[in-house]
Protein backbone atom coordinates (compact mmCIF):
# COMPACT_ATOMS: atom_id res chain seq x y z
CA UNK A 1 0.00 0.00 0.00
CA UNK A 2 1.61 3.16 -0.83
CA UNK A 3 -0.02 5.63 1.92
CA UNK A 4 2.26 7.80 3.80
CA UNK A 5 0.43 5.47 6.60
CA UNK A 6 1.16 2.04 6.05
CA UNK A 7 -1.07 -0.22 7.64
CA UNK A 8 -4.34 1.47 6.77
CA UNK A 9 -7.53 0.41 4.51
CA UNK A 10 -7.44 2.71 2.01
CA UNK A 11 -10.72 4.67 2.56
CA UNK A 12 -10.11 4.27 6.18
CA UNK A 13 -13.26 2.90 6.83
CA UNK A 14 -15.14 -0.28 5.32
CA UNK A 15 -18.61 0.27 3.59
CA UNK A 16 -20.34 -1.61 7.32
CA UNK A 17 -18.60 0.78 9.35
CA UNK A 18 -19.58 3.96 7.56
CA UNK A 19 -22.79 3.19 7.07
CA UNK A 20 -23.14 2.51 10.84
CA UNK A 21 -22.08 6.03 11.24
CA UNK A 22 -23.91 7.81 8.87
CA UNK A 23 -27.19 6.20 10.63
CA UNK A 24 -25.95 7.74 13.48
CA UNK A 25 -24.95 11.18 11.68
CA UNK A 26 -28.51 11.58 10.80
CA UNK A 27 -30.03 10.59 14.12
CA UNK A 28 -27.59 13.33 15.58
CA UNK A 29 -28.55 16.51 12.97
CA UNK A 30 -32.17 15.19 13.86
CA UNK A 31 -31.79 15.65 17.76
CA UNK A 32 -29.31 18.67 18.06
CA UNK A 33 -27.15 18.30 20.67
CA UNK A 34 -27.95 14.91 21.69
CA UNK A 35 -25.11 12.47 21.81
CA UNK A 36 -25.76 9.33 19.67
CA UNK A 37 -23.83 6.21 20.64
CA UNK A 38 -21.86 4.48 17.98
CA UNK A 39 -19.65 1.26 17.60
CA UNK A 40 -16.44 3.69 17.14
CA UNK A 41 -14.16 1.53 15.34
CA UNK A 42 -10.85 -0.24 17.46
CA UNK A 43 -8.10 1.33 15.19
CA UNK A 44 -4.82 2.24 16.38
CA UNK A 45 -3.67 6.01 15.49
CA UNK A 46 -1.10 8.24 15.45
CA UNK A 47 -1.70 10.63 18.25
CA UNK A 48 -3.56 14.30 17.95
CA UNK A 49 -5.45 12.65 14.87
CA UNK A 50 -8.42 12.09 17.01
CA UNK A 51 -10.48 9.02 16.09
CA UNK A 52 -14.00 10.46 16.42
CA UNK A 53 -13.19 13.47 13.93
CA UNK A 54 -11.36 11.07 11.52
CA UNK A 55 -13.94 8.61 11.63
CA UNK A 56 -16.76 11.05 11.01
CA UNK A 57 -14.87 12.97 8.34
CA UNK A 58 -14.04 9.67 6.43
CA UNK A 59 -17.57 8.74 6.57
CA UNK A 60 -18.69 12.19 4.87
CA UNK A 61 -16.14 13.06 2.46
CA UNK A 62 -16.21 12.42 -1.13
CA UNK A 63 -13.65 12.91 -4.60
CA UNK A 64 -16.10 16.43 -4.58
CA UNK A 65 -14.89 17.71 -1.54
CA UNK A 66 -11.82 20.42 -0.21
CA UNK A 67 -10.67 19.96 3.08
CA UNK A 68 -8.98 21.72 5.37
CA UNK A 69 -7.56 20.44 8.30
CA UNK A 70 -6.73 22.67 11.71
CA UNK A 71 -4.94 21.48 14.64
CA UNK A 72 -4.91 25.11 17.33
CA UNK A 73 -5.68 27.63 14.59
CA UNK A 74 -2.91 26.14 12.57
CA UNK A 75 -3.31 24.84 8.71
CA UNK A 76 0.32 23.70 9.13
CA UNK A 77 1.10 21.59 12.33
CA UNK A 78 2.43 18.03 11.85
CA UNK A 79 -1.02 16.99 12.53
CA UNK A 80 -3.03 18.99 10.30
CA UNK A 81 -0.59 18.17 7.37
CA UNK A 82 -0.62 14.23 7.68
CA UNK A 83 -4.50 13.94 8.12
CA UNK A 84 -5.02 16.43 5.04
CA UNK A 85 -2.62 14.48 2.82
CA UNK A 86 -4.27 11.36 4.47
CA UNK A 87 -7.46 12.08 3.03
CA UNK A 88 -6.27 13.26 -0.03
CA UNK A 89 -4.56 10.25 -0.86
CA UNK A 90 -7.37 7.70 -0.22
CA UNK A 91 -10.47 9.62 -1.01
CA UNK A 92 -9.26 12.30 -3.78
CA UNK A 93 -10.53 14.76 -2.38
CA UNK A 94 -8.85 18.32 -3.18
CA UNK A 95 -7.05 20.35 0.25
CA UNK A 96 -6.77 23.74 0.93
CA UNK A 97 -5.73 26.40 4.43
CA UNK A 98 -8.54 29.19 3.10
CA UNK A 99 -11.14 29.07 5.03
CA UNK A 100 -13.65 29.94 2.63
CA UNK A 101 -12.83 27.68 -0.37
CA UNK A 102 -13.01 24.25 2.29
CA UNK A 103 -16.62 22.62 1.84
CA UNK A 104 -15.23 20.46 4.91
CA UNK A 105 -13.13 21.77 7.89
CA UNK A 106 -11.70 19.33 10.60
CA UNK A 107 -10.67 21.07 13.52
CA UNK A 108 -9.26 19.64 17.12
CA UNK A 109 -9.88 23.35 18.52
CA UNK A 110 -10.67 26.46 17.18
CA UNK A 111 -13.81 27.31 14.50
CA UNK A 112 -12.29 29.76 12.17
CA UNK A 113 -12.23 33.61 12.31
CA UNK A 114 -14.34 33.67 8.69
CA UNK A 115 -17.66 33.49 9.27
CA UNK A 116 -18.68 29.86 7.80
CA UNK A 117 -21.21 29.71 4.84
CA UNK A 118 -24.20 26.98 4.42
CA UNK A 119 -22.79 24.30 2.81
CA UNK A 120 -19.61 24.10 5.17
CA UNK A 121 -19.10 20.81 7.44
CA UNK A 122 -17.10 21.48 10.82
CA UNK A 123 -16.11 18.55 12.04
CA UNK A 124 -14.85 18.23 15.48
CA UNK A 125 -12.47 15.90 17.23
CA UNK A 126 -14.18 15.64 20.97
CA UNK A 127 -11.90 14.34 23.93
CA UNK A 128 -15.02 14.23 25.91
CA UNK A 129 -18.64 15.04 24.74
CA UNK A 130 -20.64 14.99 27.77
CA UNK A 131 -21.03 18.33 29.88
CA UNK A 132 -21.53 16.56 32.70
CA UNK A 133 -19.28 13.90 33.26
CA UNK A 134 -17.38 15.61 35.77
CA UNK A 135 -20.09 16.32 37.87
CA UNK A 136 -21.59 13.24 37.44
CA UNK A 137 -19.27 10.27 36.82
CA UNK A 138 -22.14 7.63 36.28
CA UNK A 139 -22.87 7.39 32.17
CA UNK A 140 -26.60 5.92 33.46
CA UNK A 141 -27.25 8.86 35.67
CA UNK A 142 -25.75 11.52 33.13
CA UNK A 143 -28.16 9.59 30.17
CA UNK A 144 -31.10 10.60 33.02
CA UNK A 145 -30.29 13.89 33.18
CA UNK A 146 -30.32 14.36 29.99
CA UNK A 147 -33.68 12.71 29.16
CA UNK A 148 -35.28 14.40 32.36
CA UNK A 149 -33.37 17.83 31.23
CA UNK A 150 -31.73 18.05 34.56
CA UNK A 151 -29.27 20.88 34.50
CA UNK A 152 -29.39 22.54 37.56
CA UNK A 153 -26.07 21.15 38.84
CA UNK A 154 -24.18 22.91 36.18
CA UNK A 155 -25.22 26.13 37.34
CA UNK A 156 -25.00 25.28 40.22
CA UNK A 157 -20.76 24.78 39.44
CA UNK A 158 -20.91 28.04 37.05
CA UNK A 159 -21.77 29.78 39.76
CA UNK A 160 -19.93 28.58 42.44
CA UNK A 161 -17.18 29.72 39.90
CA UNK A 162 -18.96 33.41 40.25
CA UNK A 163 -18.68 33.22 43.77
CA UNK A 164 -14.65 32.34 43.80
CA UNK A 165 -13.75 34.32 41.24
CA UNK A 166 -16.01 37.32 40.83
CA UNK A 167 -16.99 36.04 37.39
CA UNK A 168 -17.15 32.40 35.25
CA UNK A 169 -13.84 31.23 34.66
CA UNK A 170 -14.26 28.25 32.49
CA UNK A 171 -12.76 29.29 29.04
CA UNK A 172 -12.47 26.06 27.48
CA UNK A 173 -15.42 23.30 27.12
CA UNK A 174 -17.78 25.98 28.42
CA UNK A 175 -21.53 24.53 28.02
CA UNK A 176 -24.03 25.69 25.52
CA UNK A 177 -27.85 24.94 25.21
CA UNK A 178 -28.62 23.68 21.73
CA UNK A 179 -31.90 24.29 20.33
CA UNK A 180 -33.54 24.95 23.55
CA UNK A 181 -33.56 21.69 25.14
CA UNK A 182 -30.35 19.74 25.11
CA UNK A 183 -27.21 20.72 27.37
CA UNK A 184 -23.79 19.80 24.81
CA UNK A 185 -20.28 20.70 25.29
CA UNK A 186 -19.18 22.42 22.22
CA UNK A 187 -15.43 20.97 23.35
CA UNK A 188 -12.80 20.82 21.58
CA UNK A 189 -13.06 24.78 21.30
CA UNK A 190 -12.08 27.79 23.61
CA UNK A 191 -15.41 29.84 24.94
CA UNK A 192 -14.23 32.20 22.21
CA UNK A 193 -15.26 30.36 19.57
CA UNK A 194 -18.93 29.76 21.49
CA UNK A 195 -20.91 32.38 19.49
CA UNK A 196 -19.85 31.33 16.65
CA UNK A 197 -22.22 28.21 16.76
CA UNK A 198 -25.49 30.18 17.43
CA UNK A 199 -27.65 30.66 14.12
CA UNK A 200 -24.56 29.29 11.90
CA UNK A 201 -25.24 28.64 8.40
CA UNK A 202 -22.69 25.88 8.49
CA UNK A 203 -23.37 22.29 10.06
CA UNK A 204 -21.09 21.02 12.88
CA UNK A 205 -20.49 17.92 13.48
CA UNK A 206 -19.09 15.88 16.64
CA UNK A 207 -17.05 13.07 16.91
CA UNK A 208 -15.70 11.58 20.08
CA UNK A 209 -14.00 8.41 19.30
CA UNK A 210 -12.82 6.89 22.40
CA UNK A 211 -16.29 7.55 24.22
CA UNK A 212 -18.28 6.51 21.41
CA UNK A 213 -20.35 9.51 20.45
CA UNK A 214 -21.80 11.95 18.01
CA UNK A 215 -23.44 14.91 18.31
CA UNK A 216 -24.39 17.65 15.70
CA UNK A 217 -25.86 21.04 16.03
CA UNK A 218 -27.60 21.93 12.72
CA UNK A 219 -27.07 24.74 10.46
CA UNK A 220 -29.75 28.08 11.71
CA UNK A 221 -29.84 26.46 15.34
CA UNK A 222 -29.85 28.32 18.57
CA UNK A 223 -26.78 27.43 20.75
CA UNK A 224 -27.11 29.57 24.25
CA UNK A 225 -24.25 29.73 25.76
CA UNK A 226 -25.07 29.29 30.06
CA UNK A 227 -24.84 32.09 32.06
CA UNK A 228 -27.03 34.19 34.88
CA UNK A 229 -29.00 37.71 34.96
CA UNK A 230 -26.50 39.19 36.67
CA UNK A 231 -23.35 37.50 35.62
CA UNK A 232 -24.26 36.73 31.94
CA UNK A 233 -21.97 34.30 29.67
CA UNK A 234 -18.78 36.52 28.42
CA UNK A 235 -16.64 34.97 25.90
CA UNK A 236 -12.92 35.48 26.60
CA UNK A 237 -11.97 39.05 25.31
CA UNK A 238 -8.32 39.76 23.49
CA UNK A 239 -7.44 43.72 24.14
CA UNK A 240 -4.25 43.83 22.48
CA UNK A 241 -4.15 43.56 18.19
CA UNK A 242 -2.38 40.70 16.71
CA UNK A 243 1.29 41.37 16.41
CA UNK A 244 1.66 40.08 12.96
CA UNK A 245 -1.32 41.14 11.36
CA UNK A 246 -3.14 43.58 12.96
CA UNK A 247 -6.35 42.10 13.59
CA UNK A 248 -8.48 43.11 16.41
CA UNK A 249 -11.34 40.94 17.95
CA UNK A 250 -9.82 37.51 17.22
CA UNK A 251 -7.99 34.48 19.14
CA UNK A 252 -5.09 34.90 19.86
CA UNK A 253 -1.44 33.16 20.79
CA UNK A 254 1.10 33.91 23.65
CA UNK A 255 3.75 33.75 21.67
CA UNK A 256 7.33 33.62 23.82
CA UNK A 257 9.88 35.31 22.13
CA UNK A 258 13.24 34.95 24.13
CA UNK A 259 14.32 33.64 27.12
CA UNK A 260 13.85 36.64 28.98
CA UNK A 261 10.02 36.46 29.29
CA UNK A 262 9.24 38.49 26.22
CA UNK A 263 6.17 37.52 24.79
CA UNK A 264 4.01 38.58 21.65
CA UNK A 265 0.88 38.05 20.80
CA UNK A 266 -0.69 36.08 17.23
CA UNK A 267 -3.56 35.15 15.75
CA UNK A 268 -4.32 31.84 16.16
CA UNK A 269 -5.85 31.17 13.02
CA UNK A 270 -2.90 31.20 10.38
CA UNK A 271 -4.89 31.20 7.60
CA UNK A 272 -6.62 34.26 8.48
CA UNK A 273 -3.43 36.30 9.84
CA UNK A 274 -1.63 35.56 6.32
CA UNK A 275 -4.83 37.02 4.45
CA UNK A 276 -4.67 39.68 6.91
CA UNK A 277 -1.40 40.57 6.85
CA UNK A 278 -1.49 40.37 2.88
CA UNK A 279 -4.07 42.78 3.00
CA UNK A 280 -2.45 44.95 5.35
CA UNK A 281 0.50 44.87 3.56
CA UNK A 282 -1.40 45.58 -0.25
CA UNK A 283 -2.88 48.88 1.46
CA UNK A 284 0.48 49.92 2.96
CA UNK A 285 2.06 50.08 -0.93
CA UNK A 286 -1.36 51.76 -1.90
CA UNK A 287 -0.71 54.51 0.82
CA UNK A 288 2.72 54.60 -0.93
CA UNK A 289 2.16 54.44 -4.58
CA UNK A 290 -0.46 57.56 -3.70
CA UNK A 291 2.15 59.28 -2.37
CA UNK A 292 4.98 59.02 -4.89
CA UNK B 1 -28.87 -17.27 -5.45
CA UNK B 2 -31.37 -19.09 -7.68
CA UNK B 3 -34.94 -18.36 -8.22
CA UNK B 4 -37.69 -20.37 -6.71
CA UNK B 5 -41.24 -19.68 -7.87
CA UNK B 6 -42.80 -16.32 -9.81
CA UNK B 7 -40.98 -13.32 -11.60
CA UNK B 8 -38.31 -12.99 -8.94
CA UNK B 9 -35.18 -13.19 -11.32
CA UNK B 10 -32.49 -15.24 -10.83
CA UNK B 11 -30.34 -12.73 -9.90
CA UNK B 12 -31.26 -9.11 -8.75
CA UNK B 13 -30.48 -5.69 -10.60
CA UNK B 14 -26.74 -4.38 -9.91
CA UNK B 15 -26.84 -1.61 -7.41
CA UNK B 16 -24.14 1.27 -7.63
CA UNK B 17 -22.09 0.76 -9.96
CA UNK B 18 -19.57 2.25 -7.81
CA UNK B 19 -20.83 1.48 -4.13
CA UNK B 20 -18.30 3.76 -2.41
CA UNK B 21 -18.21 6.75 -4.04
CA UNK B 22 -22.38 6.58 -5.12
CA UNK B 23 -23.18 5.70 -1.30
CA UNK B 24 -21.03 8.67 -0.11
CA UNK B 25 -23.07 10.91 -2.71
CA UNK B 26 -25.89 9.73 -2.06
CA UNK B 27 -25.30 9.97 1.74
CA UNK B 28 -24.44 13.36 1.10
CA UNK B 29 -27.57 14.23 -0.41
CA UNK B 30 -29.70 12.62 2.77
CA UNK B 31 -27.64 14.69 4.81
CA UNK B 32 -27.73 17.76 3.13
CA UNK B 33 -31.85 17.28 3.32
CA UNK B 34 -31.76 16.61 6.63
CA UNK B 35 -29.95 19.60 7.81
CA UNK B 36 -31.36 21.70 5.24
CA UNK B 37 -35.15 20.88 5.90
CA UNK B 38 -37.64 21.25 3.18
CA UNK B 39 -34.52 22.19 0.83
CA UNK B 40 -34.68 19.45 -2.30
CA UNK B 41 -31.32 17.73 -3.55
CA UNK B 42 -30.49 15.86 -6.47
CA UNK B 43 -29.98 11.97 -5.34
CA UNK B 44 -28.43 9.73 -8.23
CA UNK B 45 -29.39 6.12 -7.72
CA UNK B 46 -28.35 2.62 -9.43
CA UNK B 47 -29.36 2.55 -13.13
CA UNK B 48 -31.67 -0.71 -12.95
CA UNK B 49 -33.28 -0.25 -9.83
CA UNK B 50 -36.35 -2.64 -9.43
CA UNK B 51 -39.37 -0.97 -10.86
CA UNK B 52 -41.48 -0.40 -7.96
CA UNK B 53 -38.61 1.05 -5.83
CA UNK B 54 -37.11 3.43 -8.42
CA UNK B 55 -33.68 4.69 -8.39
CA UNK B 56 -34.17 7.49 -5.61
CA UNK B 57 -35.10 5.09 -2.70
CA UNK B 58 -33.00 2.34 -3.93
CA UNK B 59 -30.26 4.75 -3.47
CA UNK B 60 -31.70 5.87 -0.35
CA UNK B 61 -31.69 1.79 0.51
CA UNK B 62 -28.12 0.89 -0.58
CA UNK B 63 -27.14 4.17 1.47
CA UNK B 64 -28.56 3.27 4.89
CA UNK B 65 -29.32 -0.09 5.04
CA UNK B 66 -27.29 -3.66 5.87
CA UNK B 67 -27.79 -6.33 8.56
CA UNK B 68 -27.62 -4.58 11.09
CA UNK B 69 -30.20 -2.79 10.56
CA UNK B 70 -34.04 -3.53 9.95
CA UNK B 71 -36.61 -2.56 6.96
CA UNK B 72 -40.47 -2.56 6.96
CA UNK B 73 -41.85 -2.25 3.02
CA UNK B 74 -45.38 -0.94 2.55
CA UNK B 75 -47.89 -1.37 -0.50
CA UNK B 76 -46.84 -1.61 -3.51
CA UNK B 77 -43.29 -1.29 -2.43
CA UNK B 78 -43.64 -4.75 -0.33
CA UNK B 79 -42.99 -6.68 -4.01
CA UNK B 80 -40.96 -10.13 -4.82
CA UNK B 81 -38.46 -8.01 -6.61
CA UNK B 82 -37.94 -5.16 -4.15
CA UNK B 83 -37.50 -8.20 -1.05
CA UNK B 84 -35.02 -9.62 -3.30
CA UNK B 85 -33.08 -6.70 -4.59
CA UNK B 86 -32.97 -5.36 -1.11
CA UNK B 87 -32.08 -9.01 0.34
CA UNK B 88 -28.95 -9.40 -2.59
CA UNK B 89 -27.57 -6.12 -1.61
CA UNK B 90 -28.04 -4.85 1.68
CA UNK B 91 -28.91 -7.74 4.06
CA UNK B 92 -31.39 -5.69 6.25
CA UNK B 93 -33.83 -7.87 7.95
CA UNK B 94 -37.37 -7.56 7.16
CA UNK B 95 -39.74 -6.93 10.27
CA UNK B 96 -43.06 -5.82 11.44
CA UNK B 97 -43.60 -1.53 10.90
CA UNK B 98 -44.03 -0.77 14.35
CA UNK B 99 -40.02 -2.04 15.50
CA UNK B 100 -38.51 -1.33 12.07
CA UNK B 101 -35.42 1.51 11.83
CA UNK B 102 -36.62 2.52 8.28
CA UNK B 103 -40.26 2.26 7.12
CA UNK B 104 -39.58 2.70 2.87
CA UNK B 105 -43.47 2.94 2.05
CA UNK B 106 -46.09 5.67 -0.64
CA UNK B 107 -47.94 7.86 1.61
CA UNK B 108 -51.38 5.63 1.18
CA UNK B 109 -49.50 2.94 2.59
CA UNK B 110 -47.34 4.39 5.42
CA UNK B 111 -48.74 3.56 9.01
CA UNK B 112 -50.11 6.47 11.48
CA UNK B 113 -46.44 8.67 12.44
CA UNK B 114 -47.09 7.20 16.29
CA UNK B 115 -47.34 3.74 15.49
CA UNK B 116 -43.69 3.98 14.30
CA UNK B 117 -41.03 3.30 16.74
CA UNK B 118 -40.67 6.95 18.36
CA UNK B 119 -37.33 5.86 21.03
CA UNK B 120 -37.35 6.55 24.39
CA UNK B 121 -36.52 9.88 26.31
CA UNK B 122 -33.27 8.35 27.26
CA UNK B 123 -32.62 7.08 24.07
CA UNK B 124 -34.50 9.32 21.35
CA UNK B 125 -32.34 8.15 18.00
CA UNK B 126 -33.92 4.36 19.13
CA UNK B 127 -36.50 5.77 16.65
CA UNK B 128 -37.32 4.82 12.73
CA UNK B 129 -37.07 6.79 10.13
CA UNK B 130 -39.80 6.88 7.48
CA UNK B 131 -38.80 7.12 3.92
CA UNK B 132 -41.62 8.21 2.00
CA UNK B 133 -42.23 7.49 -2.18
CA UNK B 134 -43.23 10.97 -3.17
CA UNK B 135 -43.02 10.04 -7.11
CA UNK B 136 -45.75 11.51 -9.01
CA UNK B 137 -47.78 13.44 -6.10
CA UNK B 138 -50.15 16.20 -7.27
CA UNK B 139 -51.92 17.24 -3.78
CA UNK B 140 -52.18 20.27 -3.09
CA UNK B 141 -50.55 20.13 0.40
CA UNK B 142 -48.80 23.70 1.50
CA UNK B 143 -47.19 24.72 4.69
CA UNK B 144 -45.06 26.93 6.52
CA UNK B 145 -41.80 25.14 8.06
CA UNK B 146 -39.58 26.18 10.80
CA UNK B 147 -36.83 24.58 13.11
CA UNK B 148 -33.15 23.87 13.18
CA UNK B 149 -31.85 23.92 9.62
CA UNK B 150 -33.88 26.87 8.28
CA UNK B 151 -33.32 30.25 8.08
CA UNK B 152 -36.07 31.99 9.49
CA UNK B 153 -39.00 29.76 8.15
CA UNK B 154 -40.11 28.76 4.21
CA UNK B 155 -42.40 27.90 2.38
CA UNK B 156 -43.01 24.03 1.80
CA UNK B 157 -44.76 22.59 -0.89
CA UNK B 158 -46.18 18.77 0.34
CA UNK B 159 -48.17 17.37 -2.82
CA UNK B 160 -47.87 13.93 -0.60
CA UNK B 161 -49.22 15.77 2.09
CA UNK B 162 -52.78 13.20 2.92
CA UNK B 163 -55.67 15.27 4.90
CA UNK B 164 -54.16 13.29 8.13
CA UNK B 165 -50.63 14.19 8.06
CA UNK B 166 -50.83 17.66 10.02
CA UNK B 167 -52.10 16.12 12.98
CA UNK B 168 -49.80 13.61 13.35
CA UNK B 169 -46.83 15.47 11.92
CA UNK B 170 -47.92 18.04 15.01
CA UNK B 171 -48.25 15.02 17.57
CA UNK B 172 -44.84 13.98 16.34
CA UNK B 173 -43.22 17.32 16.99
CA UNK B 174 -44.91 16.92 20.20
CA UNK B 175 -43.18 14.20 21.70
CA UNK B 176 -39.19 15.70 21.10
CA UNK B 177 -36.94 14.31 21.71
CA UNK B 178 -39.01 11.50 20.75
CA UNK B 179 -40.19 11.09 17.05
CA UNK B 180 -39.78 9.88 13.63
CA UNK B 181 -38.01 11.81 11.23
CA UNK B 182 -39.13 11.66 7.61
CA UNK B 183 -37.09 11.14 4.08
CA UNK B 184 -39.12 12.32 0.91
CA UNK B 185 -37.87 10.54 -2.00
CA UNK B 186 -38.84 11.56 -5.54
CA UNK B 187 -37.11 9.49 -8.72
CA UNK B 188 -33.85 11.72 -8.74
CA UNK B 189 -34.40 13.95 -5.56
CA UNK B 190 -34.86 14.47 -1.78
CA UNK B 191 -35.94 16.16 0.84
CA UNK B 192 -36.65 15.99 4.19
CA UNK B 193 -38.48 16.42 7.35
CA UNK B 194 -36.60 16.07 11.03
CA UNK B 195 -38.46 15.70 14.05
CA UNK B 196 -37.69 19.41 14.70
CA UNK B 197 -39.25 20.71 11.82
CA UNK B 198 -42.25 22.59 13.08
CA UNK B 199 -44.71 22.98 9.88
CA UNK B 200 -48.38 25.12 10.01
CA UNK B 201 -50.59 24.97 6.78
CA UNK B 202 -50.34 27.34 4.56
CA UNK B 203 -53.80 28.56 3.40
CA UNK B 204 -54.89 26.84 -0.45
CA UNK B 205 -57.17 27.97 -2.50
CA UNK B 206 -57.53 23.70 -4.34
CA UNK B 207 -59.29 21.35 -2.35
CA UNK B 208 -57.75 18.35 -0.77
CA UNK B 209 -56.18 16.11 -2.79
CA UNK B 210 -53.89 12.98 -2.59
CA UNK B 211 -53.04 12.12 -5.73
CA UNK B 212 -49.87 10.09 -6.14
CA UNK B 213 -49.45 7.39 -8.59
CA UNK B 214 -47.06 5.22 -6.44
CA UNK B 215 -49.47 3.39 -3.98
ZN1 LIG C 1 -2.83 37.96 12.83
Amino acid sequence: MSTALPGYNVGYLDEQTKRMIRRALLKAVAIPGFQVPFASREVPMPRGWGTGGVQVTASIIGGDDVLKVIDQGADDTTNAVSIRSFFAKVTGASTTTCTEDATIIQTRHRIPEAVLREGQIMVYQVPIPEPLRFLEPREAETRRMHALEEYGLIYVKLYEDIAKYGHIATTYAYPVMVNGRYLMDPSPTPSFDNPKLHQSPALHLYGAGREKRIYAVPPYTDVVSLGFEDHPFEPQRFEQPCAVCGSTGVYLDEIITDDAGGVMYACSDTDHCERAAALASAHIDDLEEARA
Amino acid sequence: MTSTAGNAPAIPAPGFSDATRDAQRAFRAILDALSHPTQRYPLNGPAHPPAALGSGLAAVALTVLDEDSTVWLGGALDDREVAAWLDFHTGARRVGAASADFVFAAPASLPALGSLRLGTDEAPHLSTTAVLDVRGCQGMGSFTAEGPGINGSTTFNAPWADGRFAEQWRANTAVFPRGVDLLLVDADEISALPRTTRLAPAPTDGQEAEQCTSR
